[in-house]
């Protein structure tokens, strides 16, 4: 569930252009280096075949050579040439209900105290739920269903969801909604026959009143500016992203998460991911589903 | 009730808070009383190499879990020389969590802590030594094996040396002389004795 670099081929909307030639040594360097800078991803030597194949990819949409491009990439100037390459390094691969025991914790245990405590404080804002990198979409609207299936609660309360990743071409795919039969091979018919609409013979629609409650929009967690967008969030799920950082980006990370999160918030990590060592801020809950974070209740900001 | 679109991304506040965010103005926000007014202004002021000092002020006062931890995380960041000194002079104290802390801290910053290290290896202290020992990995692999051997071969203190061995030894480098050196210095040392037990064992 996650913008994180997969293997897979490049895009093939450039095919007839010529072959740009392999990145050197320095050039890979280069490239490897600003994409740390921006993403927190840090990509080593192993993987210098992968960023060859996407950045010469790059290169051939930009026209000219790398330093023409690599000089567009960094400047700034143009945007479109950056997040092309943040695109093609962050290619993404999810489903529908990945990981349920986590949705369980969402629905049995996390919103319930989140509700006791509006209750006990009077607060009456709505509960707001941020998934990050949400990829194709497939997340955020599992936990729509799941909230619209299975939460009793959802008739009495205000619920936001927003799904969030720095790759604008996933953003545009979960807007869309529309996924293939393997990434909904964990949702029960049932269900499916509510939510989902069939559009071609293998291909399915998420329903226009599910699709048109969720919010998506560009982010990149490692950019604190950025991510000052994205707070009050009561809920904060990002899974299987921290695995991809080292050390120092994860604290950078971690600390942007926590300014998304409302005091008392709580945030989905991985089954596989941990932030004992990477943070201390956030502190582990244990629930009967699993350990999940939160965010302790201090002042709140100006 | 039920699922509800969400209001636009920018929050109420957020222009103020562009409006206010002046090197000035923020160094003078890590004073506030709201540790998250505080902890804002750390992120605002990261990368700047020009609030580092402040930065290293506020560190050593802050007695909020959050915003020290943002604070560390900005400092560390900037693998600035200054900061680097900052957290070695931790090294030498008697209280082992900092130490550990501080190794922590040195081990984000390669190019800070490289320019120290050699100053490091020399320090009277033999904790300092030892915490250097395995700092000296930020040049390459060979000069960090040519430093563990110039420890073994002369530093006076037997931990400092066996720090030097099991770092080489940890590298994956082939550590045959090394050991046998540690032998011949300080011979009955059991450490040094397993090892070239376990060395000529191998197969």
């Amino acid at each position: 569930m996650t913008s994180s670099p997969v293997l897979s081929a490049p895009v093939g909307e450039d095919a007839g252009r010529p072959e740009a030639p392999p990145l050197t040594l320095d050039q890979f360097v280069r490239v490897s280096e600003w994409v740390y800078r921006r993403t927190g991803i840090r990509f080593g030597p192993n993987k210098r075949y992968f960023v060859d194949k996407r950045v010469q990819a790059c290169v051939r949409q930009h026209g000219g050579n790398f330093e023409a491009w690599f000089t567009s990439v960094r400047a700034g100037a143009c945007t479109v040439s950056s997040q092309r390459l943040i695109n093609e390094l962050t290619v993404n691969e999810t489903y529908f209900l990945r990981e349920d025991r986590q949705f369980d914790a969402l629905v049995d245990s996390v919103l319930p105290r989140i509700r006791t405590d509006r209750r006990n404080t009077g607060d009456p804002a709505s509960i707001r739920i941020l998934s990050l990198p949400c990829a194709t979409g497939e997340e955020p609207y599992s936990i729509g269903i799941e909230l619209l299936e299975r939460w009793p609660d959802i008739a009495e309360v205000d619920v936001e969801i927003v799904g969030a990743d720095i790759d604008t071409r996933v953003l545009e795919q979960a807007r869309r909604g529309e996924y293939g039969e393997r990434s909904l091979q964990r949702v029960p018919p049932a269900v499916r026959s509510r939510w989902f609409e069939r559009t071609g013979p293998e291909l399915f629609r998420i329903k226009p009143e599910l699709r048109d409650a969720i919010e998506f929009s560009l982010a990149n967690i490692c950019e604190s500016d950025a991510m000052r967008s994205f707070r009050d969030f009561d809920v904060v799920f990002c899974r299987n992203l921290l695995i991809y950082f080292d050390e120092l980006s994860t604290r950078r990370a971690i600390e942007n998460l926590f300014g998304v999160l409302r005091p008392g918030g709580y945030l989905f990590l991985g089954l596989s991911e941990s932030m004992s060592r990477a943070s201390s801020i956030l502190e582990p809950v244990r629930l009967a589903e699993g350990i999940v974070y939160r965010r302790p209740r201090i002042g709140s900001a100006s | 009730m039920g699922l509800i679109k969400s209001a636009p991304d920018v929050r109420p506040g957020d222009d103020r808070r562009r409006r206010s965010r002046d090197v000035q103005g923020l160094v003078a926000a890590l004073g506030q009383e709201d540790p998250e007014v505080r902890r804002r202004a750390v992120l605002d002021l990261t990368g700047d190499p020009s609030a580092i000092p402040a930065l290293l002020v506020r560190y050593q006062v802050e007695a909020d879990t959050a915003v020290a931890e943002s604070l560390r995380t900005a400092l560390v960041a900037s693998d600035d020389l200054v900061v680097a000194r900052f957290f070695s002079a931790q090294l030498g104290l008697d209280d082992a969590a900092l130490r550990n802390s501080a190794v922590l801290a040195l081990q984000l910053m390669p190019k800070a802590t490289e320019e120290l290290v050699g100053e490091l290896l020399a320090d009277p202290d033999p904790r300092v030594r030892t915490a250097a020992v395995g700092l000296a990995t930020g040049g390459t692999p060979a000069a960090a094996l040519d430093r563990w051997v110039s420890v073994v071969a002369q530093d006076q203190d037997q931990n400092v040396v066996a720090a030097a061995v099991e770092a080489a030894v940890g590298s994956g480098t082939e550590c045959g002389a090394l050991i046998a050196e540690a032998v011949r210095r300080f011979p009955g040392n059991p450490y040094f004795d397993f090892l070239a037990a376990t060395f000529a064992c191998a197969p």
